[in-house]
């Protein structure tokens, strides 16, 4: 009477334990896959920016002083001589002896592409023979310094 | 069960598979992304040591078409492109820096001419600029052109010799390094040389290279000059080289001395020095000499020869004075071109009219003003006022000097209210112990001043209470001229006030104390006067005041400088013990202290051999000749004025040209002529458009009289011996290469005692003496037997006598005389 019985439960068991594998498996895969994905998006990233970084390139072309007391400017004329666009966002007079910083200006309209220029005035009550560094600073965090005398 | 194995192990395969690729996938991923950014960091390298590797030069730099020309070499390995000019005038402050544009494309090892040329910039010599390249890579260079940077460089001025005898050369060599601290190239460095000093030098117009393109740093460069210096001994002249544009106060000097050979210890270097000399007078001076043998009609010899040592003065006193000067005529034609004709008068004025008080002159203070000195001498003569100065104040109590800006265009001060000048006051000289005493003086009151009392002239004493003022009261355009002086005893001043006097225009006043009561005041000759009296003051003639007077201010001794004066003061004068008359007083107005003291009638005509006149070559009546002040010393001749006359092309052929100088009117002058002594300036001559031939000269030899003299003098105070070889007489064919020269025979006699030989030295020379030289006649070979070729008739010689030999002191000398033009007759 029971001999019929042994057919049944095997193939139940080995439908549970299919589906079982098959449901962990793609789940696993699944998250694997995404993991990756989220890894090389990430690693993308990084290799953009480090590599833009990398090509961003300044130079100042033109510094020069103006103006008579107590309305004294430095004119900054600088250039984008790198490989890729780069945004200028800020210009920093410092002490190049201590390093202190001197005057501070935020630039909000520094986007330059290839080879494009970019001057701006600015207000500093400059003395002749006293020398000082220009830092200029790139949305990408780029530095460029250039040390310049009156 | 049998099947449950194989199923599983499919599946776990296929995940597996899976697994591993996804896993591959990124890892290969990543493998890129690390490969790609090598190569990128490689890229970035290749471009850094690209721009690093760039390098260029602007290797000459001028000014072309008044454009910048700029020549560029590119010296690195790659090819460059310029992008870029920047420009930056270091010199006119208000420009602001201009950035051009460029496409110029510059391989390796090449260099391009021209850059700046299509650029629209105008680019001035006198200007100095920062010029910065800019290249497509983004490197920069900055040069200096025409210009040093904000700092001195090295410039170093030597000159070989320094010392020279009178009319030789010296050569200046004026070495230029840059020195900068940083990299700065220099580009188109011109020099430029200045002299000051009582010698006169003639240097060239540009130097040797008129320029340097390019001075990068470290290196140097050479300009040389070769300049002729004129002058007595010891008579200096600095040269100050500098460069054009350059730091304020980078220059190099040296001076150079005059030593007359006669005198000077460094004789010896002369000979090893000198060549041949220069003649001290060139073809187109012709000096005014005293002498009037050879001359028509009495006429003073008018020849390029050179002035004698004792000079002469004529006397321009009257209208029936007169000089006239005149050339000597020569056969063949004689062109001078088209240009100005300048007959430069050395001389002297009088101080004073005929018809005034000579008084002053003993006693008084008289100040013209002609110069722009701090300190300024008393023109009285008189031994009790030379020690009497006018001292003008010092810092923002200065007045400001013009050459021109004093009456009658002559020198004078002009005060803006808060300047004075002081004159120390002394009692045999310029005070007031006495009565009468006289102030006169020229004014000139600015209607833009304040209104109110201006002091033209006051002396006070230490309260203020006693004093002696000349004033102007301002209302307006318009005031009061007011003479007031008061003793301190009584408190009573006596007064003289001339009303509606015109501001803007200059005034002539002439104050009179005559004694303790009563004052005259004279404007402008005596076109207005006024007198004062008051009786009841009898001690005003006792008037003591400090030690100085004051021009321009009131000096309120016992306070502060108050009544400053607004406008010009000019010819300030006093009279210590007169009273002028108002005769007086109107000759003194109408004397012209400066353009216009003197009055001449000058005429320059051409005259046949005879000195017959032909209509004249031009007339200038009425010409108005400067007063030019002798101040203490009537014979210090250190002032010359110029008769200008523009004449076209005159060709003169065995004709004479005659120059005529006929006193007007004005105050009498002294003209000296035929005075070597003077040098700066010199004697008085006339200079003309170069002529195409020499001027004859009144030198005159006769052939058929063999031997010829020539009578010397020792002018210095050094006497001297001549030696035989040491003493010709030269004929220079001006026409040809041929020269002919005479060798000497005797000195100051005619016997065996007095002949020249190896053996026998000339007489001693006293200081002073004059010599008479016995050439024998002149050869193309100068002996004493006649060899050579002998000299021929005509006149276009210029004679010079060459003289050397050993001073009281054993030291050897030698010396050129220039005669000028000789004629020589058979």
């Amino acid at each position: 009477m029971f001999a019929h019985r042994r057919g049944l439960a095997s193939v139940v068991t080995s439908a549970i334990l299919l589906s079982s594998v098959a449901i962990l498996g793609v789940g696993l895969v699944g998250w694997s896959n995404s993991n990756l994905l989220s890894h090389q998006q990430n690693l993308e990233n990084t290799f953009t920016q480090n590599v833009n970084k990398l090509n961003e390139h300044v130079t100042f072309e033109k510094v020069w002083f103006g103006g008579t007391s107590p309305s004294k400017f430095v004119n900054v004329t600088v250039t984008n001589t790198g490989n890729v666009g780069l945004n200028v966002t800020s210009i920093q007079f410092v002490n190049s002896t201590t390093l202190n910083e001197i005057s501070l200006s935020a630039i909000t309209d520094g986007g330059l592409i290839n080879s494009q220029s970019y001057s701006t005035e600015i207000n500093y009550e400059w003395i002749n023979d006293a020398e000082f560094d220009i830092l200029l600073k790139s949305y990408r965090d780029s530095q460029f310094r250039t040390q310049v005398s009156p | 069960m049998k099947n449950r194995r194989a199923l599983s192990t499919l599946v776990g395969a296929v995940f597996f598979i899976i697994a591993a690729s996804s896993t591959v996938a990124y890892v290969s991923f990543s493998m890129n992304v690390i490969d790609d950014f090598s190569q990128a960091v490689v890229i970035k390298e290749s471009i850094d040591e690209s721009r690093n590797s760039e390098s260029f030069i602007i290797s000459g730099a001028t000014i072309t078409n008044n454009k910048f020309d700029f020549t560029v070499q590119n010296n690195g390995q790659l090819p460059l492109k310029l992008t870029k000019l920047w420009v930056e005038n270091t010199t006119d402050t208000t420009w602001i820096p201009s950035k051009f544009a460029l496409d110029q494309n510059i391989p390796s090892s090449g260099s391009v001419t021209g850059i700046g040329q299509n650029l629209n910039l105008a680019a001035l010599s006198t200007q100095g600029y920062d010029v910065s390249l800019v290249t497509e890579r983004g490197n920069t260079q900055t040069f200096s052109f025409n210009s040093v940077p904000d700092q001195d460089i090295s410039i170093n001025l030597h000159a070989a010799p320094e010392n020279i005898a009178n009319g030789f050369s010296t050569t200046l060599f004026m070495t230029v390094t840059n020195n900068l601290p940083n990299e700065t190239t220099l580009l188109n460095i011109v020099p430029q040389l200045s002299s000051s000093g009582v010698a006169i030098p003639t240097c060239d117009s540009l130097s040797t290279p008129p320029s340097q393109p390019s001075l990068k740093n470290g290196e140097s460069a050479i300009f040389t000059w070769t300049c002729t210096v004129s002058g007595s001994a010891l008579d200096e002249v600095t040269f100050t080289a500098s460069i054009v544009n350059g730091f304020p106060g980078n220059t190099a000097s040296v001076t150079i001395c005059v030593k007359d050979v006669l005198l000077a210890l460094e004789s010896g270097t002369s000979l090893e020095s000198l060549g041949f000399s220069i003649p001290a007078v060139s073809t187109d001076i012709l000096i005014i000499h005293q002498e009037s043998a050879q001359t028509p009609n009495s006429e003073y010899q008018l020849s390029s020869g050179n002035a004698d040592t004792t000079g002469f003065t004529v006397d321009f006193d009257t209208s029936l004075d007169s000089i006239e000067f005149i050339t000597k005529n020569k056969t063949s034609t004689l062109t001078i071109p088209a240009g100005n004709w300048n007959s430069v008068l050395n001389y002297l004025s009088a101080s004073l009219d005929t018809g005034v008080d000579a008084g002053i002159l003993t006693s008084g203070m008289i100040f013209h003003f002609e110069e722009s000195n701090s300190v300024h001498d008393n023109a009285v003569t008189g031994a009790n006022c030379l020690g009497i100065d006018a001292t003008l104040g010092t810092a923002t109590f200065t007045p400001t000097y013009s050459a021109t800006g004093g009456v009658y265009s002559s020198g004078g001060y002009t005060f803006s209210g808060g300047q004075y000048i002081s004159v120390n006051l002394d009692s045999n000289c310029n005070d007031f112990s006495n009565d009468p005493n006289t102030t006169a003086g020229w004014f000139y009151v600015d209607d833009g001043g304040s209104d109110g009392d201006q002091t033209i002239i006051r002396s006070e004493s230490t309260n203020g209470n006693e004093f002696y003022e000349v004033s102007f009261a301002k209302s307006g355009s318009t005031g009061s001229l007011e003479f007031t002086f008061d003793s301190n005893t009584q408190s009573k001043p006596v007064s003289c006030i001339i009303s509606g006097v015109s501001t803007d225009t200059w005034h002539h006043f002439v104050a009179v104390r005559e004694d303790a009561n009563n004052c005259t005041l004279y404007l402008n000759g005596g076109a207005s006067t006024d007198t004062g009296s008051d009786q009841s003051n009898p001690y005003n003639n006792h008037l003591v005041t400090n030690d100085i007077w004051m021009i321009g201010v009131d000096p309120d001794t016992d306070g502060s400088l108050t009544d400053y004066f607004e406008g010009k003061i000019d010819s300030i004068m006093h009279w210590d013990s007169d009273a002028l008359t108002s005769g007086e007083v109107t000759a003194l107005y109408n004397t012209k202290y400066g353009v216009g003291a003197h009055v001449v009638d000058f005429k320059i005509e051409r005259t046949d051999s005879t000195g017959v006149q032909t209509p004249a070559l031009i007339t200038q009546s009425n010409y108005e000749l400067k007063f030019l002040d002798p101040l203490q010393d009537i014979t210090n001749y250190i002032h010359a004025y110029n008769i200008t006359s523009s004449l076209p092309q005159t060709v003169l052929t065995n004709e004479r040209l005659l120059f005529t100088i006929d006193f007007v009117s004005g105050l009498p002058f002294g003209l000296r002529i035929d005075d070597e002594t003077l040098s700066n300036p010199t004697t008085s001559y006339v200079q003309l458009p170069i002529p195409d031939s020499s001027f004859p000269g009144y030198f005159q030899y006769d052939i058929s009289d063999g031997n010829y003299i020539v009578k010397v003098s020792n002018t210095g105070t050094t006497g001297a011996f001549l030696t035989v070889g040491g003493v010709r007489g030269i004929f220079d064919d001006a026409t040809s290469d041929v020269a002919y020269a005479s060798v000497v025979q005797y000195i100051n006699g005619t016997t065996s005692s007095f002949e020249m030989l190896a053996s026998q030295d000339s007489v001693y020379m006293y200081p002073g003496s004059y010599i008479n030289i016995e050439f024998y006649p002149p050869t193309t070979h100068p002996s004493s037997t006649s060899l050579g070729t002998a000299i021929t008739s005509g006149d276009q010689y210029i004679f010079s006598l060459y003289l050397s030999g050993y001073d009281e002191r054993g030291r050897t000398f030698f010396k050129t005389i220039d005669i000028g033009g000789a004629e020589v007759v058979d």
